[in-house]
């Protein structure tokens, strides 16, 4: 079983592409179990709503 | 400084990208371009201390930079992705100098001592408690703060620039330009698995810088 610093490059890796299915399943697993590294996924889909935004604002100028 | 030569450049490189030089309207008129390369030529020759290495890394980072040129509709992200492209020139040519005098503060960030996934975590990879990320709320986006929501703009170009420029170039052609893995790898030239370090890095040291510029700001 990954660490938190292997699981959160793990989950850095799914916002990128697809990760495999049982990679899949342990992502969940740990994220039912750990707070912190719940807060970074979480966190890194905000990331990239201000992102998004941040290219539209600058569009917009 | 050839003014002369330097707004050539500019020009030529404007015709190259079919960008119409009397478009003012247009973010990447010649007055905006040649502003940057002010700067760019600035910040390239406190770093290299030869005015012609710098120049070309400076011409080089901008012909690089204009391929993507039609994504960057407005103008600041373009900066911190023209910068990121610089400072790659020239640490690389630091390297092949061996030359590693490192003279502005704006290096500092670049050094290997200093490795966010080292930070956040212990050595058994369990999540270091002043490193641990605060929950980033919506107050980045209050459609009725405007003010306020500029200001966050400022905060995140803080973070996207003290991002190493490695990463911040492999960030800002994922989440700003939008171009997948394989391209990116072949643009910026690292293996995927490197390309999945970078991301992580770059996605810690942004929530780190976040939050404690604007999250968990007191």
């Amino acid at each position: 079983m990954r660490n938190c610093k292997e699981l959160t490059k793990l989950a850095s890796r799914a916002c990128d592409e697809q990760i495999g299915f049982g990679e899949k399943i342990e992502l969940k697993l740990h994220l039912m179990m750990c707070k912190r590294c719940r807060q970074f996924v979480q966190n890194n889909q905000k990331l990239h709503k201000i992102m998004q935004s941040y290219r539209q604002v600058d569009e917009n100028k | 400084m050839n003014d002369k030569k330097n707004d050539d450049f500019v020009l030529l490189l404007l015709k190259n990208h079919a960008v119409d030089i009397a478009d003012y309207h247009h973010s990447f008129n010649a007055i905006y371009l040649q502003k940057l390369y002010g700067q760019m030529l600035q910040f390239a020759k406190l770093q290299l201390n030869q005015s012609d290495l710098a120049e070309d890394a400076v011409q080089e980072s901008l012909i690089a930079a204009m391929q993507y040129q039609h994504n960057f509709k407005g103008n600041s992200a373009f900066k911190s992705w023209v910068f990121a492209i610089l400072k790659n020139k020239i640490v690389d040519l630091i390297r092949k100098q061996q030359k590693y005098v490192m003279m502005s503060e704006l290096y500092e960030n670049e050094s290997d001592e200093f490795e966010i996934s080292d930070l956040c975590f212990a050595e058994n990879g369990r999540w270091q408690a002043e490193y641990t990320p605060k929950a980033f709320d919506d107050s980045w986006c209050n459609p009725e703060l405007q003010t306020e929501n500029q200001h966050f703009w400022q905060v995140l170009e803080y973070c996207l620039t003290h991002l190493k420029s490695e990463q911040a170039r492999v960030f800002l052609m994922k989440e700003y330009i939008g171009l997948d893995t394989q391209e990116i790898c072949q643009v910026v030239q690292v293996s995927r698995e490197h390309y999945y370090v970078l991301m992580h890095r770059a996605r810690l040291q942004l929530q780190r810088c976040l939050t404690e510029h604007w999250f968990d700001a007191v």
